[in-house]
């Protein structure tokens, strides 16, 4: 029988900085693997790490190593840390608590930014690295498929993974909603914060066909130029640039608007009309808001970005009661699954047994008797038959019937193993999914 | 026109159901805001498809039982070609590079071009008179036009929304976007090639006139007549609107609003085709 478990930190428990030292690389991870699975025979072990959680998902024996601290010691060992250093960080989790956790990692309900789309990946990558290493397992290849499985489900049926939760990715996003195509437009920073940056990278990744850095310092426009293979330019030249340009972020520390309606007005009309997407990140406004009114122009300031921003996360919040719904039908249904999948070969391990044994002792009854007929051998044979299936009846029924919220349902299983002698020769459960 | 003999009720029958087709699959289409999935999606596809192969087999039908294939030769069967090529373009679109929402705008002016075929198929389906080599052309390239100007209009009223919905700031869903820059552009495209084809049916109608001379349903006072005024408005509100790429003041909204009046314009010369009076 085979017990599930999950060892693990993540963002809610532990700061970045121990994040950050026990997090694996891919080529870390799957050396972990390996020697977990060199350490701890017939253990399947998937290791998760990114950067906001690290999780050890192992199925063993049920009375078989590693347990949980043993784990915990060969984290420490692998990533060369002492244990007291992270052992308060980590959580525990087995069976349908672990199945539960993965599921909700998967769908992303368990992630920093709730309905974040990465996760997905990294839970597949993360499978994937582990039947590779060979570490995947009868118990841990249905769990990862199936979790894998929810994680698309949730996203295609939720609303949890819809909007852009950065000011950046909302402004590329209106972008998209104003241009079609970018390799025929200019992008105009005005100013070279780091907040710019962000935007302008963002920005820079539609592939626009040019991009220009306006700032009073000439060096720090052309550095920022450079990252993104553009050309600096100098804020003389700013209503030049306000007419050739399609995008303008701006955000400079001026305590007054840098543009004005009529300096925009000029602008505008030199550019014969065409639409122009402004995003003014700067606070207080460099963008004066009347600017906003001019035919053809999409004026969007830091807090038009950040509602944007709230409303998806509001969304996403509300999608999670939805999200949480399919997870628990799923965990049932694994639990489900997984029990009859357990359950079935133990049992008919356990008729095959007890009838061979009944069928042992009858023949040798048999053979003690005298002017016993073809008849009479059929009629104890069936009597026997019936003696076992009726033994068995009530301790099977209570099987099935029995609640994993009671116990266990690998224990459980593990006590018919042990108090019936079906360990050394019992059928092992179905391979993979 | 000639004696009128008007459609069956079994191909307005078709017809209607395939008006139903595409309400049902604007509908389900709709529902997919509130339940998004795939299942709706295609159900809603399905259904528009299921509306053209009805309006197709409404067609075909009456052809059969004409015994002439050329369609455009009554009312009924004008009007359902056109509605058949608005919605064949709309799921072309859609097919190739989609424009999210773009069935919204075009599916009710097909709808209603439906239910038109239909009372007009019933009420007045004033079969044409027998068509010239210049008739056909200006039929064909007329209703072309009409549909091209149709898609037009709808696209147009979407870039109205879109365009309204971003200086609102409205939230942004997670659909695969649709640029204002997309819809101008394909307004643009559709104004063009609906201009080319009106200025087709303007010629060839001309041309008519100039063979018949006073014989044609317009008179000798053809010039002052509703439907050659109405044709040349049109005429005049998309050569402006086609002029948007090098007439900047009319670029954007305007542009779109240009095409939807052009639309209400085109649709208000066929009614003067059908019903306002003419000489003889």
């Amino acid at each position: 029988m085979r017990r599930l478990l999950v060892l693990g930190l993540n963002h809610k428990t532990a700061p970045l900085d121990l994040r950050e030292r026990l997090a694996f690389s891919p080529e870390q991870r799957k050396c972990a693997l390996l020697a977990l699975g060199a350490r701890f025979d017939r253990c399947e072990a998937v290791l998760l790490s990114t950067c906001n959680r690290v999780e050890l998902y192992v199925a063993r024996e049920t009375h078989g190593h590693p347990r949980h601290t043993e784990l915990a010691e060969f984290l420490a060992q692998n990533r060369a840390l002492k244990l007291e250093d992270f052992q308060s960080r980590l959580y525990h989790k087995v069976e349908r608590d672990a199945v539960s956790h993965l599921f909700s990692v998967a769908a992303s309900l368990d992630s920093m930014v709730l309905g974040e789309t990465q996760i997905l990946a990294q839970v597949r990558e993360a499978y994937e690295a582990a039947k590779e290493a060979g570490t995947a397992g009868p118990m841990l290849h249905p769990l990862f498929q199936r979790a894998v499985a929810v994680g698309k489900q949730i996203r295609a049926q939720t609303t949890l993974g819809e909007g852009r939760v950065s000011v950046a990715s909302v402004a590329v996003d209106y972008a998209r909603r104003i241009f079609d195509i970018f390799t025929d437009k200019t992008v105009l920073s005005i100013g070279a914060g780091k907040m710019a940056e962000r935007v302008l990278a963002a920005i820079a990744a539609l592939k626009p066909g040019s991009l220009i850095v306006c700032n009073r310092d000439g060096a720090k426009a052309a550095a920022l130029a450079g990252k993104f293979a553009g050309s600096p330019a100098g804020f003389d030249q700013l209503p030049d640039h306000l007419a050739a340009a399609d995008i303008v972020i701006t955000s400079t520390g001026s305590d007054k608007p840098i543009i004005t309606r009529n300096m925009f007005q000029t602008a505008i009309r030199r550019r014969r009309y065409r639409p122009i997407f402004v995003i003014d990140i700067a606070v207080p406004r460099d963008v004066a808001a009347d600017v906003g009114k001019i035919e053809n122009v999409y004026l969007y300031n830091l807090d038009d970005l950040q509602q944007a921003v709230t409303a998806t996360l509001d969304k996403r919040s509300a999608a999670a009661q939805a999200a949480e719904r399919i997870v628990e039908d799923h965990v049932n249904d694994f639990a489900a699954w997984n029990r009859a999948r357990m359950m079935g070969p133990l049992i008919d391990h356990l008729y095959q047994r007890s009838h061979a044994l009944a069928q042992e002792e009858l023949a040798r009854t048999v053979a003690k008797l005298s002017g016993v007929t073809d008849g009479d051998r059929q009629q104890l044979e069936e009597l026997t038959r019936r003696i076992v299936n009726k033994l068995l009846h009530d301790p099977i029924q209570v099987l099935r019937d029995s609640e994993p919220a009671h116990a266990p349902m690998a224990q459980y299983l593990h006590a018919v193993e042990k108090l019936f002698k079906l360990e050394d020769d019992a059928a092992k459960p179905e391979g993979e999914a | 026109m000639s004696a009128a003999t008007g459609a069956n009720a079994g191909q307005i029958g078709l017809v209607l159901a395939a008006a139903g087709a595409f309400l049902l699959g604007g509908g389900i289409s709709a529902a997919c805001l509130w339940r998004p999935g795939n299942r709706l999606r295609l159900t809603a596809k399905s259904m528009a498809y299921f509306g053209i192969c009805l309006g197709l087999a409404a067609l075909i039908w009456r052809s059969v039982v004409r015994g002439r294939w050329m369609p455009l030769e009554d009312n009924f069967e004008a009007m359902a070609t056109l509605a058949l090529l608005l919605a064949g373009f709309t799921m072309y679109v859609q097919r190739a590079k989609p424009i999210p929402g773009l069935d919204w705008f075009l599916m009710p002016i097909v709808i209603v071009m439906l239910l038109c075929a239909a009372l007009l198929g019933i009420f007045h389906p004033g079969n044409y008179e027998p068509a010239g080599i210049w008739d056909l052309t200006h039929r064909a390239s007329s209703f072309a036009g009409m549909a091209a100007f149709g898609v037009a209009a709808g696209v147009g009223a979407m870039y109205l929304v879109a365009s309204a919905r971003l200086r609102r700031k409205a939230a942004i869903g997670n659909g695969p976007p649709v640029s204002l820059e997309r819809l101008e552009n394909l307004t643009h495209w559709a104004v063009s090639f609906g201009f080319a084809l009106l200025t087709v049916g303007i010629v060839t109608g001309l041309a008519k006139i100039m063979q018949r001379g006073p014989h044609t349903m317009l008179g000798p006072h053809w010039i002052t007549s509703p439907k050659v005024i109405l044709a040349f408005s049109v005429w005049v509100v998309y050569a402006v609107a086609l002029h948007t790429p090098i007439t900047p003041a009319v670029r954007g909204r305007k542009s779109a609003m240009l095409s939807i009046v052009g639309f209400v314009l085109m649709v208000a010369t066929l009614i003067a085709v059908l019903y306002l009076p003419t000489e003889r």
